[in-house]
Parts: structure tokens; C-alpha cells; sequence
């Protein structure tokens, strides 16, 4: 399955945060070899990688989702990289590619540059999970 | 000496000449005694031999004449007689026969024969007398004429044959003595011959040794001298034969190998020179030195093509005099030009008057006789030139030693010059090198000064945090602090503008009105600007609560609204909580099971604050729970009136209120039109995510959805289920859509199956005509189409209900 080493390479990234999560949560969800976490193949199977770029003229969602729609987006950590435009633009898309009521979560630091979207709300004023408005009529 | 002089190969044939002159006199004389041998041993057989036996004969036959004559007397019967008769007469023939021999082979007088011959004649008559008295019966007569007869007559014979046969005897005897004398001088003869053939060959195997041996032994020497190191040593030898010409012939190889050998010297000595040094400039002086002692030149110099290859620049020069300083063109000019043209070195013998090679010395400038110019080439071109300059001409042994050794000084020289080179380069690296470390230095230190900016940050982050979950306490907080003394000039301001209505004049029972309502207006600022943090600080608590406390299952989140409060309820699947314990959860440091320990982690104080907050908002929190089920929490808050849009507005702002019944997930998209109605669509696609997404909305639609993993089974599955559209993916291994659709449109039955291009492939111009010239429904890229224009599409594409029933390669395109 293709990016089932991409997992396991963040999996290992995130070693180090995963000491703050509860033994319970990891052993629900990852089998562990001394200080390498893998996850459960259940899990795994469920998840697939693709490369997707996101200024992409021609595409409105990645290619591999076929046509978006998705419940949930996590764009954490990239929004502020781009110009204010471009931001504007991703934002367009990512929420675009959300069916009605999906979530958005971004990291904290974004947060403020997502508020000034329209179609998203934010859950409550501190967090950065955001919720696409539910169809219109 | 004559003999000397003569041909080795005549010598030879004349010395085995005569030996084999000598050999066949040899063998003559022998045949020839042998010869006269033999005919003496004929003659001993023929004659005396033979005369002897036959004398025998004839003696045997005379007597058994006798014999068979007293043999007569003693016979009785005629017939006997007879017979004894006959047989006397038979010997008697025997007898004639013998001397028949006797004549032919006696060597003796003849009248010794016929003597015995006339006996033996004579004994006739008288046997016949003899015979006839028998006859007559007169055996007295008979034997006393016998008695004569045999006395006379007999004897005679005998007496006459043995004569005979003496002079055989003393023939044979002869020829026994000449025999023994023939042999003795043929031993003699052949003795002597003998001795005279090896004296012979002992003399010609002399001299020809003398004449080979010598002159070989003389050139062995002389090779074995020239080998051990004597490099004059030449043969002494000189005659006119083929080892005076080998010897001479000797001599010039002996001096072509000397030459030779000295040439190798010189170039070996050279090559030395060469390897001995790295340096360019000591290079170039020590291989000037020893070419200018070597070919016998006085003077030279090293000419080096320049680094843009337009001229040759002197280099380093010994004895000559300014003018050699200068460079030539590398076009080939004036006196370099033939050598460079030719790449070969060459000797230059009429030297203009204007030369620049001019001999420096203490007397003046002189010409040299000869130049040589030796040009130095790699890869084909001429990368140096080497001048030299003699005053008394040159030798071929000079220009030898140059060719010899071009080669090797051309790529030496071309050695040391990239050596040179290298060294040039290497410290041209040295000095980027330090240039980079510096540079690297310097990133180093922007880097450190980087982190250390990045730690700064954090730091500021943190701080951040902090300020912003102190900012949250500190609002939540407040809220009461806040909200009591508002209550109080509230309230009291209301009573006292009830209790002293009338009692105090109009405008100043007005200013209570004014106070109260600015209290209420401040309070209503509070509530605005306090409860959200509340609130979220409860249902954080809660929500956190339900995950931490659930392994499997779900936590939900539901809003309702009920007239004039909000419940926020949230359930899980989790461990519950028991009956007994449900009263003491609300209290600080308590959690679930009742124990003050710390096992599930959390202050103990989440569900305390909640309840406390709760309060503070006006509302409560109340809790069910099964253990081992899960638990729920329900929120009560009131909410204030309703708002402009219709019930809608929440006591809360910045929620969005779910519709009831809903869940916290969101359903699928139910649109009231299910165009499915049972349609079959077969989806080819190799990738699993996009088969279940695709399966699911279509499905979800009410379409029958077959599947196929890739183009082979497509065209199975096509001919086996009749699909009524299909979904083709382009990207498969094997059988891509491409093939897949070429196949269906030229079978008969599925050419008009309608389909639609569903890809992530960047299509070309030649297949988008080649997708366009096989009826495509539509073509449409992955991700750039969204769900509801997906189906509409798929919708589109299949023909109208009422044609569904019919073949479809009847109906028309989608």
C-alpha cells in the first residue's frame, strides 16, 4: 500500500509526543518495538497517501479523493507560509473540498488567518477547528 | 694456406671423395680376390675333386666285377648266372661311365685315362672266356683262366686308375697350397688398403677440423668476449672460404650492435636525466645539459607554447645570447617553421645571417654551424620546442639519439608540465578551501543565532500560552467577582426606583432608571464577553472526560433546544461511572471511582469547575451513567430571548446549532433524488480508496455498482454482466482504459455502451482525439469536479428510463 512508510516515517517523528499520550490510546492504535512505533494494521489499511499540490490550477481537490468532499481537513503548520492571496486561495480550495458540515483544523498559530473566512466557523473562540457552514435550503 | 683459402664445401667433397675413392678401390680388390678364390674352389671340386670320386667308382665297380665273377663259380642254375652275368656287365658299364668322367675332367695326360680304359677293354674278352667255359661246365678251365684274368687284367686297371687318381690327389694338393696363398696376399692387400683409408681419413678429418673448428672456436670467443663486456673484440679470421665471410659478417654485426648498444646508452643516460627531476625549471636545465653533451652541441634552448597558444616564449637557454629570448609564432616562422610543420626534429645546416641563436661568448657572437630543432608534441601539437645549436655540424649518431628518445622526452616533458599544472591547481583549491571554511564559519554562526532566535520564540509562545489560558481563568473567574456587585446595583436600584416612586422628584427617580438599566446593559456586556469561556471551559472538561474515559465506541456532542434552554449533551461509550460514586463526582480532587488517586491521570478538579461554572451561567450538569456502557453528561444553560432570526439565536454566540436528531457526525448528503433506480454501472478502477468512494456514492444513490481491478477483467465482466455505463479509469497496469475502450467499441455488442473517463492522467492532444473518436461520454480529471457534479454526470450519461429495457446498443448515446 503505497505510503505505508510515510506513516511509520511520522509515526517515528512523533515519538516524542507520543510519550505525553495515555498507554491505553497507544496500545488501541499502535504496536511498539522498543522505542519504535508502528501502526496497528487495521488503522493502516484505512489510510491512504497521495502527493497533491495545492496551487494546482486545474485541480479543485487532490486527484486521488476524486471529488473531494471530505469530513475532515487538518492543514496545520502551512498557511503561513503563503503570501495573504495565496492563503486566500488555499483556504478557497481546501474549503471547497470539504462537504457541508466538515471540519477544518489548523494549528494555533493559523487560526486568526482562517476566521476571516466566511464558510468556516470556528467550533469556539480559542480553538483552531473550524466547521464548513451545513447546505443552504 | 691454399688449402685454407678453399671452400669449406670443396674441402669436403674432396677429402669424402677420395675416401670414397679409396672405399671402392677397397671394395674392388676385395671382390676380385674373392673372385679368383672362388674359381679356385671351383676348379678343386671340378676336378680334382670329381676325379677322385669318380677313380672311386671306378675301383667299386672293378670289384664288384671281380666279385660278382667268383660269384659266377658258385652259381648253380643258368638263370643265375645270368643274372650275375648282367650285373657284371652292368657294373662294367658303370665302370665306362666313370671314365667317361675321368675324361672330361682329369686334368693329367689324357693317355692315363685311356690306359685304364684299354685294361678295362681288355678284361672283356677274357671275362667272356671265362663265362663260356662256365658254360660249358669246365670249372677248372674256368677258374684257373680267371685267376690270370684277374691278376693280369684286373689289376691293371686298378693299378692304371690309381694313377689317375694320384695325380688328382696331387693337383688337388696344389690347389690347396695356391689357395692359402691367394688368401694370405688378399689379407695382405686388403691390410694394407686399409690402412691406408683410415690414414687417409684420420688426414682430411684433420684438416678439415683445422679448417672449421678453428674459425669457429675463433668467433665463439669472440662472442663470449663481446657478451662479458669487451666491446672491441672482433674476429681475427680472414680466408676466402664461407668462414672468412661468416667472420667478416660477424665482424659488422659485432659493430652494428655496438652502435647500437652506444645509442641506447646515450638515451638511457638521458631518460635518467629526465626522470630525475620534477621541477619544470630544473627539468628543463638538466635535459638541455645532457642533450647539449650528448648530440655535441654548445649551446640550446627550451622554447614553451604559450598558455593562449599564440606563440612559443622562451623558457631557459644555456650559452646563448640574447637574442634566443625572444618567442617565435607558434604559425611556424623563419626557422622553427619546418619543424613544426613536420613534427619531426630536424637539423638546419645554411643558418641566415640575422639568427637570433648566436653563441655568447667572451670573443663575440658566433654562428653555429648547425641548428637542430626538436619540437615536443601531445595530442598532435606542439606544446614546446628545443633548440640546439653546434658549431661544427652534426652526425647522424646525434640526430639518432634524438629520435630515440622524442617520445619518451615528449611525454616526460609533458609530465612535469601538467605536474606544474597540478600544482598550480592544487593551490588554487587551498585557497577556495579557506574561502569556504570561512563561509562556513559564518553560516555556523547565523545558524546558532538562528536557534537561538527559535528558542526565543518558543519561549515568547509559551509565554503566550500562558498569558492567553491566564487571560481565559482570569475572565472565567472574574465572571462572578464581576457579576455580584452588577446584581446588587441591579437590584437595589430597581427597588429603590419602585419603593421611592412619588417619593422623590421626577428627574432624580429618573436617574434610578438610568442606573438600572446601565446595570443591566453592564451585565448583559459581562454575560456577552464572560460566558463564552465558560461554557467552553465546561464542555472542554466534559468532552475531555468522555475521550479520556472511552477505549471503543464513540462520544457524542448534541444540542437541543427546549423552549428557553440549551442542552448540550455528551455521551460515551466508556466505562461508566457506579451508582454509588455518582454523587461525589462533582467534588474536587474526585474522580470516578470514588478514590482521591491520580490513576486516570487529570487534577481531579474538571468536573468541579464545570459544575461550578454551570452555576455561575444560570444552568446545571447533570450525569447517567451504566458502568461498563458509557455515560452521559447533559448541560442545561437558559437562553435568552428569542432573537431576530426566528429562534435561532443562542444565549451562546459562535455556536452553530445542529439540526435535532443529528448526530455529531454529518450524514451523507441525502438529496431527495435517488437517481439511481437501480441501474448497473461497472467502475473499472486499480485504486482501492477511489473503488470504495466511488461504490459508496454511487450505492448510496441507489445505482447496482459492479467492480473491476483492471482492464482484463473489465472486458470480462462487460461481456458476462451487461453493465448500462461504465466508469473508466485510464491509469491500469496491463490493459489500460484506452484498450479497454478500443476493445468494447469494436464489439459489436457494447459499441455504443455509454462511458464516462474518470482519471487523474494529464490526457494528450492524440488521446484526447483518439477518447473523442471513440465516443466518449465525458472525460473527467480526478479532483477537478465535485461530488454532486459527478453524479449528475453519471446521471447524464445513461439514456431515459423508458429505453432502459431495450438492447443497449439500440439506444442512443448518453
Amino acid at each position: 500500500m503505497p505510503g505505508a512508510s510515510q506513516l511509520d516515517a511520522i509515526i517515528s517523528l512523533m515519538a516524542q509526543a507520543l510519550q505525553n499520550v495515555r498507554l491505553r490510546h497507544l496500545d488501541g492504535c499502535f504496536t511498539s518495538q522498543g522505542q519504535a512505533y508502528q501502526v496497528l494494521p487495521r488503522l493502516r489499511e484505512r489510510v491512504y497517501f497521495s502527493a497533491h499540490d495545492l496551487l494546482d490550477q486545474r485541480l479543485a481537490s487532490p486527484a486521488a479523493s476524486i471529488y473531494g468532499d471530505f469530513d475532515l481537513v487538518m492543514c496545520s503548520n502551512l498557511l503561513f507560509y503563503y503570501r495573504a492571496d495565496i492563503r486566500g486561495l488555499i483556504l478557497d480550495r481546501v474549503g471547497r473540498s470539504l462537504r457541508a458540515g466538515g471540519y477544518l483544523v489548523t494549528g494555533q498559530a493559523e487560526r486568526a488567518m482562517v476566521e476571516q473566512d466566511q464558510g468556516l466557523r470556528a467550533l469556539a473562540p480559542v480553538t483552531a477547528v473550524f466547521r464548513k457552514a451545513d447546505k443552504q435550503g | 694456406m691454399r688449402l685454407k683459402d678453399l671452400n669449406i664445401g670443396l674441402q669436403l667433397r674432396l677429402g669424402l671423395g677420395l675416401i670414397l675413392v679409396l672405399v671402392a678401390l677397397l671394395g674392388a680388390l676385395a671382390w676380385q680376390q674373392a673372385e679368383a678364390l672362388w674359381q679356385e674352389t671351383r676348379q678343386l671340386h671340378e676336378h680334382p675333386f670329381t676325379v677322385t670320386r669318380a677313380v672311386g667308382e671306378v675301383k667299386v665297380h672293378v670289384l664288384a666285377m671281380q666279385k660278382g665273377m667268383r660269384e659266377l663259380f658258385l652259381a648253380e642254375t643258368d638263370e643265375a648266372r645270368l643274372g650275375i652275368i648282367q650285373e657284371i656287365e652292368a657294373q662294367a658299364a658303370e665302370a665306362d661311365r666313370q671314365l667317361n668322367v675321368l675324361y672330361a675332367r682329369y686334368l693329367g695326360p689324357r693317355a692315363d685315362v685311356e690306359a685304364t680304359a684299354r685294361a678295362l677293354a681288355r678284361w672283356k674278352p677274357m671275362r667272356e672266356e671265362v663265362i663260356g667255359l662256365l658254360r660249358q661246365g669246365r670249372h677248372g678251365e674256368a677258374a684257373s683262366r680267371f685267376k690270370q684274368v684277374r691278376v693280369s687284367v684286373g689289376q691293371e686297371v686298378l693299378d692304371r686308375v690309381q694313377v689317375v687318381s694320384e695325380f688328382a690327389r696331387n693337383r688337388a694338393e696344389r690347389f690347396y697350397h695356391d689357395a692359402m696363398q691367394r688368401k694370405d696376399d688378399l689379407l695382405t692387400r686388403l691390410g694394407l688398403v686399409l690402412a691406408a683409408i683410415i690414414l687417409l681419413t684420420l688426414g682430411v678429418s684433420y684438416l678439415l677440423l683445422q679448417g672449421i673448428r678453428g674459425p669457429l672456436k675463433d668467433l665463439a670467443g669472440v662472442a663470449t668476449a663481446y657478451g662479458q663486456g669487451d666491446l672491441a673484440a672482433r674476429s681475427g679470421h680472414v680466408s676466402a672460404n664461407e668462414f672468412g665471410t661468416l667472420a667478416a659478417a660477424f665482424n659488422r654485426l659485432l659493430d652494428t650492435v655496438q652502435a647500437q648498444s652506444r645509442r641506447q646508452d646515450n638515451a638511457a643516460r638521458l631518460a635518467q636525466v629526465m626522470l630525475g627531476q620534477e621541477e619544470l625549471r630544473d627539468f628543463c636545465r638538466e635535459l638541455l645539459q645532457a642533450l647539449l653533451e650528448r648530440t655535441g652541441s654548445q649551446a640550446g634552448a627550451v622554447y614553451l607554447l604559450s598558455a593562449d597558444q599564440t606563440a612559443f616564449e622562451h623558457y631557459e637557454s644555456i650559452g646563448l645570447g640574447n637574442g634566443a629570448r625572444a618567442s617565435f609564432a607558434a604559425g611556424g616562422e623563419g626557422q622553427l617553421g619546418q619543424a613544426l610543420a613536420s613534427g619531426l626534429p630536424q637539423v638546419i645546416s645554411d643558418i641566415p645571417e640575422d639568427t637570433p641563436f648566436v653563441f655568447a661568448t667572451a670573443g663575440g657572437g658566433f654562428r653555429p654551424r648547425a641548428l637542430m630543432t626538436i619540437p615536443i608534441l601531445a595530442g598532435g601539437r606542439a606544446t614546446a620546442m628545443i633548440c640546439l645549436a653546434s658549431l661544427h655540424g652534426y652526425h647522424p649518431p646525434a640526430l639518432e639519439l634524438v629520435d630515440d628518445v622524442l617520445v619518451a622526452m615528449s611525454a616526460r616533458l609533458g609530465g612535469v608540465l601538467a605536474f606544474q599544472r597540478i600544482r598550480e591547481l592544487v593551490a588554487q583549491l587551498e585557497e577556495q578551501n579557506r574561502e569556504l571554511e570561512t563561509q562556513q564559519r559564518e553560516l555556523s554562526a547565523q545558524a546558532a543565532e538562528l536557534s537561538e532566535q527559535n528558542i526565543e520564540l518558543e519561549m515568547q509562545k509559551r509565554q503566550l500560552d500562558q498569558a492567553n489560558r491566564l487571560k481565559s481563568s482570569f475572565l472565567a473567574n472574574m465572571s462572578h467577582e464581576l457579576r455580584t456587585p452588577l446584581n446588587s446595583v441591579i437590584a437595589l436600584s430597581g427597588v429603590l426606583e419602585r419603593r421611592l416612586a412619588g417619593a422623590i422628584p421626577a428627574e432624580e427617580h429618573g436617574y434610578l432608571g438610568v442606573i438600572e438599566r446601565n446595570g443591566k446593559n453592564l451585565l448583559e456586556l459581562v454575560n456577552n464577553l464572560l460566558d463564552p469561556e465558560k461554557c467552553r471551559h465546561i464542555l472542554l472538561n466534559l468532552v475531555a472526560n468522555a475521550v479520556k474515559f472511552t477505549d471503543t465506541g464513540h462520544v457524542e456532542i448534541s444540542v437541543a433546544r427546549h423552549d428557553h434552554t440549551m442542552r448540550v449533551m455528551v455521551s460515551d461509550t466508556g466505562i461508566g461511572i457506579a451508582a454509588e460514586h455518582l454523587p461525589y463526582i462533582f467534588d474536587e480532587f474526585r474522580q470516578a471511582d470514588g478514590s482521591a488517586s491520580r490513576r486516570h491521570g487529570g487534577t481531579g478538579l474538571g468536573l468541579a469547575i464545570a459544575k461550578k461554572y454551570a452555576g455561575i451561567l444560570g444552568g446545571r450538569i447533570a450525569v447517567k451513567s451504566q458502568p461498563g456502557q458509557g455515560s452521559t453528561f447533559t448541560l442545561t444553560l437558559p437562553m435568552s430571548l428569542p432573537g431576530p432570526n426566528g429562534g435561532q439565536a443562542p444565549a451562546v454566540p459562535g455556536w452553530t446549532c445542529l439540526p435535532a436528531g443529528q448526530m455529531g457526525r454529518g450524514a451523507p448528503s441525502a438529496g431527495a433524488s435517488q437517481q439511481g433506480l437501480g441501474r448497473r454501472i461497472l467502475v473499472v478502477e486499480d485504486s482501492e480508496p477511489a473503488i470504495v468512494q466511488l461504490t459508496d456514492i454511487l450505492a448510496g444513490q441507489g445505482y447496482q455498482v459492479a467492480v473491476a481491478r483492471n482492464g482484463r477483467q473489465a472486458l470480462e465482466q462487460v461481456a458476462s454482466q451487461k453493465p448500462e455505463a461504465m466508469v473508466l479509469d485510464l491509469m491500469m497496469p496491463e490493459v489500460d482504459g484506452f484498450q479497454v475502450l478500443e476493445a468494447i467499441r469494436s464489439a459489436p455488442g457494447t459499441s455504443n455502451l455509454p462511458v464516462l473517463i474518470l482519471t487523474a492522467k494529464h490526457v494528450t492532444g492524440e488521446e484526447l482525439s483518439f477518447l473523442q473518436g471513440n465516443n466518449v461520454h465525458q472525460l473527467i480529471q480526478k479532483g477537478d469536479i465535485s461530488k454532486d457534479q459527478l453524479l449528475t454526470a453519471i446521471a447524464a450519461m445513461l439514456p431515459p428510463l423508458q429505453e432502459a429495457g431495450a438492447d443497449p446498443d439500440l439506444g442512443g448515446n448518453a
